[in-house]
């Protein structure tokens, strides 16, 4: 595993605007409300039994879970909020192996309330693992998934009241907002690349030459592709948005035209090679091609981008375990 | 233990280093006061954890040959009591020093053994029988093993535990992996207390049910169940061990010998060749504080237990000590950074020269406040395995500590850059903490 450091200082000499309200509401509310909207849906889907549409409503709440999970930045805002998202979840996270710990719940007639316990146990992934490989007109099943909906449904909401109360906090501070916002980033296209892209692919350190498409994220449920897309059109409203003042805005405010260019650009591209992705297949050229893309944009935050604000310090875990 | 900060400056320590720039700064012989505050709580730390294991094992010596009721209560209280003195040595961990260094000529002449004496989490069902989640009892262990013992895993050696003695314990410790842990503090702990988690889920807390409730066993065990006399001579073998490797720890430390460990790190050795650069110690002991209190302390012991939630990540969990082990481990890593020991000033402290320490007072103030909390609870109401349920409100608590402590760590970069050696956020986190 391998820490990457990056060190971010808060612009002590720069006073111009930063990401602002506009911006908040446009992004980060709005990926956040349409997460819980998605899960609303699935909940109503998973108690009228229909499996088939609560699949497809399941991936919707995958796009949009990976929308709010790209930009998260509430733990920055208050510390309390640091492990929300791990209780919403653990992919690359949780070393432990969910689904026989699932199957024994599914199994015994432990009462339900005290039998899911684990927070790994309501997870994204464990309702992945109960949607896909089991079938919820078992009345035990089906109120596991119940669980697990509204357990990340419950989260999701707990990460909109954050973000309402933390609003002011965020928008005061333009410059440590806009410095969240870029680790943020940088920290999302590491992950994108070496867990999402590399691992999957053969091409991270961890698994160099040994490719398998069952590491995918989603690799159950065949969402891994659409987690993938739907964090680069979350980059795409962070940087390259024309209805409000983003961050790429901001960044040319700085004199950074160059480097957010390329940034934009390494963006599109990256989201042209996840087009050509087919059947959740990462192996081969495609992939090779999306993890260069992907690996380029990354440099292109973290190396030009950063360096060009004057951003100089600040963690970013970059885990490449 | 599972988090070992790998170091790539370890390697200065095993070759020669010469004192001329410490010398320098400090004039003559004289040793870095900080190191010297360091190395005289070292020797007052161990001594203490030394003599507390001493008489743990007259305890269990008088356990075992009159197993009562009231003898393995003293034998309890007497692991308790030492567990205190060593949860504070832990704070010397992670720095390249004896207990725990990976190379060099004082990993080699002490040891290093951190892994004999205190691993965890431990594999339980490897020493002795167990309930397991579906209420049968489990067998294969070393105490119902009487020829050669295989203890599983990847790779293991099998062990002749015809009779248990200390070298066959150490034998079989981490033998096939980390979790096969035969020796140390927690394997004594097991065999004192016995099971406390429900296997099945810990929830339901059926085995030894309350929240005030730890690990049951029963002195049959040591009376007129079977094997009873294999349990005897496994406390007494590994009680043995304790004491022996601190009894190593005292040598390194010990003062008025110009050969040991403490007197390379003051620069003291007779040996100029063992001798450590000044800011080689420095870094290393900043470096490891920060790893001890952010990756160990807050991440491996307690992140893991109250994120989970998970009893058998919780320390202690035998004998539901581990609001002590928490207390006891922040309370070292306190003593270094404040240069006291047991309430006495040692001398000069790394947090004297910081002219803003600030934020890191009002983080230990807060941190202290719910570490607190956390003891008055664990004894009045419900032990730390009950404390991190989901549902309960201190669960809130326990993660705010951990937080705070992780930042803690963090701090150590301010401390050390006031005592003029610049660390990163990467020097005082385990790029291998377990990641949640």
């Amino acid at each position: 595993m391998k820490k990457i450091i990056i060190v971010l200082s808060l612009f002590l000499s720069i006073n111009a605007s930063a990401v602002n309200k506009d911006f908040f509401d446009n992004v980060i509310i709005a990926n956040v409300n349409q997460s819980i909207d998605s899960s609303t849906n699935l909940i109503i889907l998973i108690e009228q039994g229909d499996q088939q549409a609560a699949k497809i409503s399941f991936s919707n709440l995958v796009r949009d879970w990976k929308k709010v999970e790209a930009t998260y930045l509430l733990g920055d805002l208050n510390e309390n909020y640091l492990d929300t998202p791990r209780y919403i979840d653990i992919f690359h996270g949780n070393n432990e192996d969910i689904k026989p710990q699932l199957d024994l719940i599914i199994e015994s007639d432990d009462d339900l309330s005290y039998a899911i316990y684990k927070h790994s146990h309501k997870t994204i992934n464990a309702l992945e693992y109960i949607l896909f490989s089991k079938d919820i007109s078992t009345p035990r099943v089906k109120a596991i998934a119940l669980i697990m909906a509204k357990s990340i449904s419950s989260y999701l909401t707990e990460i909109l009241d954050g973000y309402q109360t933390h609003q002011t906090q965020f928008l005061k501070n333009e410059q440590y907002a806009s410095a969240i916002l870029l680790n943020a980033l940088v920290a999302g296209t590491y992950k994108l690349k070496e867990w999402r892209i590399g691992d999957v692919a053969g091409l991270s350190k961890k698994y160099k030459g040994e490719p398998n498409n069952h590491r995918a994220e989603y690799a159950l449920s065949g969402n891994s592709i659409l987690a993938i897309k739907s964090i680069l059109a979350t980059h795409q409203q962070v940087i390259n948005s024309n209805k409000y003042k983003d961050f790429g805005d901001i960044a040319r405010e700085f004199g950074a035209n160059k480097e957010i260019d390329t940034a934009i650009r390494n963006l599109k591209k990256s989201i042209a090679s996840a087009n050509k992705i087919q059947d959740e297949n990462f192996v081969g050229i495609q992939g090779q091609a999306l993890y260069n893309a992907t690996n380029a944009l990354m440099k292109s935050y973290y190396i030009s981008l950063m360096d060009r604000l004057g951003f100089v310090s600040k963690v970013l875990d970059a885990d490449g375990d | 233990m599972k988090a070992q900060k790998r170091f790539a400056v370890s390697a200065a320590l095993t070759v020669a280093m010469v004192v001329t720039t410490a010398q320098a700064f400090w004039g003559n012989n004289e040793a870095n006061p900080l190191l010297t505050t360091y190395a005289d709580i070292a020797t007052a730390n161990y001594t203490d954890a030394l003599n507390d294991a001493k008489t743990l094992q007259t305890s269990l010596k008088g356990f075992t040959n009159n197993p009562t009721s009231a003898s393995m209560a003293n034998a309890k209280a007497t692991w308790l009591n030492a567990r205190e003195s060593y949860g504070t040595t832990e704070a010397f961990r992670l720095s390249n020093g004896p207990i725990d260094a990976e190379e060099g000529w004082h990993a080699e002449a002490y040891g290093a053994p951190e892994g004999q004496l205190n691993a965890w989490p431990l594999d339980e069902n490897m020493i002795d029988y167990t309930t397991d989640a579906k209420g049968n009892t489990t067998s294969g262990n070393i105490i119902d093993t009487t020829g050669m013992f295989n203890p599983g895993g990847e790779k293991p050696t099998t062990v002749n535990v015809s009779t248990i003695t200390s070298d066959a314990l150490a034998a079989l410790n981490e033998n096939g992996g980390d979790a096969n842990v035969a020796t140390g503090y927690h394997a004594i702990e097991f065999l004192l207390w016995g099971q406390d988690q429900d296997y099945s889920n810990f929830m339901k807390d059926g085995v030894t049910n309350g929240a005030l409730v730890a690990g049951q066993r029963t002195v049959v065990d040591y009376t007129t169940a079977k094997n009873a006399d294999r349990r005897k001579q496994y406390l007494n073998a590994a009680s043995a061990l304790i004491v022996s490797d601190l009894e190593a720890m005292v040598a390194a430390w010990a003062d008025g010998d110009d050969t040991n460990y403490k007197a390379a790190l003051l620069g003291n050795n007779s040996d100029s060749s063992k001798n450590i650069d000044e800011k080689t110690a420095l870094s290393q002991i900043f470096s490891g504080l920060g790893v001890f209190i952010k990756s160990e302390l807050a991440n491996e012991r307690i992140a893991v237990a109250v994120l989970t939630p998970s009893e058998e990540d919780e320390h202690s969990c035998f004998s539901d000590n581990t609001h002590r082990d928490i207390t006891q481990n922040y309370q070292g890593f306190k003593n270094l950074i404040f240069g006291t020991y047991n309430g006495v000033d040692f001398g000069a402290a790394p947090i004297d020269v910081m002219k803003d320490k600030s934020t890191l007072m009002a983080l230990i103030k807060s941190a202290d406040t719910k570490v607190n909390q956390m003891n008055a609870l664990a004894q009045t109401s419900r032990h730390f395995d009950h404390q991190i349920r989901p549902n309960d409100s201190q669960a809130k608590q326990i993660k705010k500590l951990k937080n705070e402590l992780r930042s803690i760590g963090d701090q150590m970069i301010y401390v050390s850059r006031a005592n003029g050696i610049d660390l990163t956020v990467d020097d005082v986190t385990d790029g291998e903490e377990t990641k949640l």
